[in-house]
């Protein structure tokens, strides 16, 4: 039965197909029978009038649809500039701006710095080169884990420093009570400078990292380090 | 760019290219089914009313073209001629008739090459009504919603015809093949 239908179906494709081919081939020789006028008309000026009309009505729309192409194809040039400008604009680091927000209160036990960023690197395999150690530092601990990378240096003096890292995105808690907090320029990027009895602080950030580093060395050799401090 | 786009289209529409080349046939045609001048005019003018959403979908071969704006001239003629009568002389009887079930099953149809040049022969002697209309769907490619609008008929009166027409050629070529065999 299904069989059958098949072939129903089979067979009435096919006659479709040939009444296809045959009306094409009869629809040209009609074609090619008629006759070619052999007067020439003279349209009445009314009739010439009413085609006029229909021909400007026509001009209009074909018109307005070019434009509306026209439109379209012109924004997509000018959006396809928009996106590569952007890309351009934004690939160059001097665009890319790091937003650090913080609202220090002296008598608060700490504050809370933000760093809205998007961008920027969390750990990897890659490491951190500190090409400025001061003399008689050594590299105590590595504290690293998947997320932060975190040094630590001593000396025989017992004077220490930490490197830590932290994401660009990232909000940072530091103990500023009693503390003098200052903005200072660290590779041309704001920086915080935290001081207090304990020990003294900087946190920075690059274009991978923000940075915390804090010791009981001084300020002075503290920004001779974070200066000098490649991600690599 | 936005520039040259508007003025290519103020040089020389499409419309004004196809009036200017199928204008006077379509007169011509006119005027053998009105005899009359203004309404032969009026149907060139309403042609190309009804035409004028389809130039995009006129075939670039010329003799079909040509068939293309003879038919709709010849269809507008017609209704013209109708509304002017009121009465129907260019309505044929199978039109006025119920859309009998007829058999276009084409299994018992024999399926050959010449079948092709025999169907050919059949949509000959078809009337107009149903050749234009098989002409305007297989041909031009046009649905028969389309074909409604440009020879102003209703729908249902386009599927009508374009069945019985397939049924008309099955029908009639089954005959001739019976006919074949018995001589």
């Amino acid at each position: 039965m299904k069989n059958a239908n098949n072939i129903d179906k089979i067979l009435d494709n096919a006659f479709e197909e040939m009444l296809s081919a045959a009306a094409f081939e009869a629809c040209r020789e009609e074609a090619a029978k008629i006759p070619v006028p052999a007067d020439k008309v003279d349209f009445s000026p009314e009739h010439k009038q009413k085609m006029s009309k229909l021909f400007a009505q026509y001009k209009r729309r074909e018109m307005l649809k070019k434009l509306a192409k026209a439109s379209k194809y012109a924004a997509c040039i000018l959006l396809a500039f928009v996106t590569v400008s952007a890309v351009t604009v934004f690939s160059v680091d001097a665009w890319r701006t790091r937003v650090l927000n913080y609202i220090y209160d002296p008598s608060a036990p700490g504050t809370e710095f933000h760093f809205d960023d998007k961008g920027g690197k969390y750990f990897s395999e890659d490491g951190l080169i500190l090409n400025y150690v001061p003399s008689g530092f050594h590299l105590e601990k590595d504290f690293s884990d998947n997320v932060n990378i975190r040094l630590h240096f001593e000396d025989d003096a017992n004077n220490y420093f930490t490197i830590v890292t932290h994401g660009l995105d990232s909000n940072i808690g530091l103990d500023t009570e009693d503390s003098v907090v200052e903005e200072i320029i660290i590779n041309g990027n704001k920086a915080i400078r935290v001081t207090n009895d304990r020990d003294n602080l900087i946190m920075w950030y690059d274009d991978n990292f923000a940075y915390v580093t804090n010791g009981n060395i001084s300020h002075k050799e503290l920004e001779k380090i974070v200066k000098n401090v490649e991600y690599k | 760019m936005l520039f040259f786009a508007v003025t290519d289209i103020v040089k020389q529409s499409k419309l004004d290219a196809m009036y200017h080349e199928y204008s006077v046939v379509m007169y011509t045609v006119a005027y053998d089914v009105l005899g009359d001048k203004q309404y032969a005019e009026d149907a060139v003018h309403e042609s190309f009313l009804r035409i004028i959403d389809f130039l995009d979908r006129i075939p670039e071969d010329r003799d079909l073209r040509r068939n293309f704006f003879v038919t709709v001239s010849k269809h507008t003629a017609i209704n013209i001629y109708n509304k002017r009568k009121k009465y129907n002389e260019y309505k044929y009887s199978a039109d006025i008739t119920e859309d009998d079930p007829g058999n276009n099953n084409p299994a018992d149809i024999y399926i050959g090459r010449e079948s092709v040049q025999h169907i050919k022969g059949i949509i000959f002697k078809l009337d107009d009504i149903y050749k234009d209309v098989l002409y305007l769907n297989i041909v031009y490619g046009l649905k028969y919603e389309e074909i409604a609008r440009i020879l102003d008929i209703k729908v249902d009166t386009v599927r009508k015809r374009a069945n019985r027409a397939k049924k008309m050629v099955a029908n009639q070529l089954r005959k001739e093949q019976e006919d074949e065999k018995r001589k």
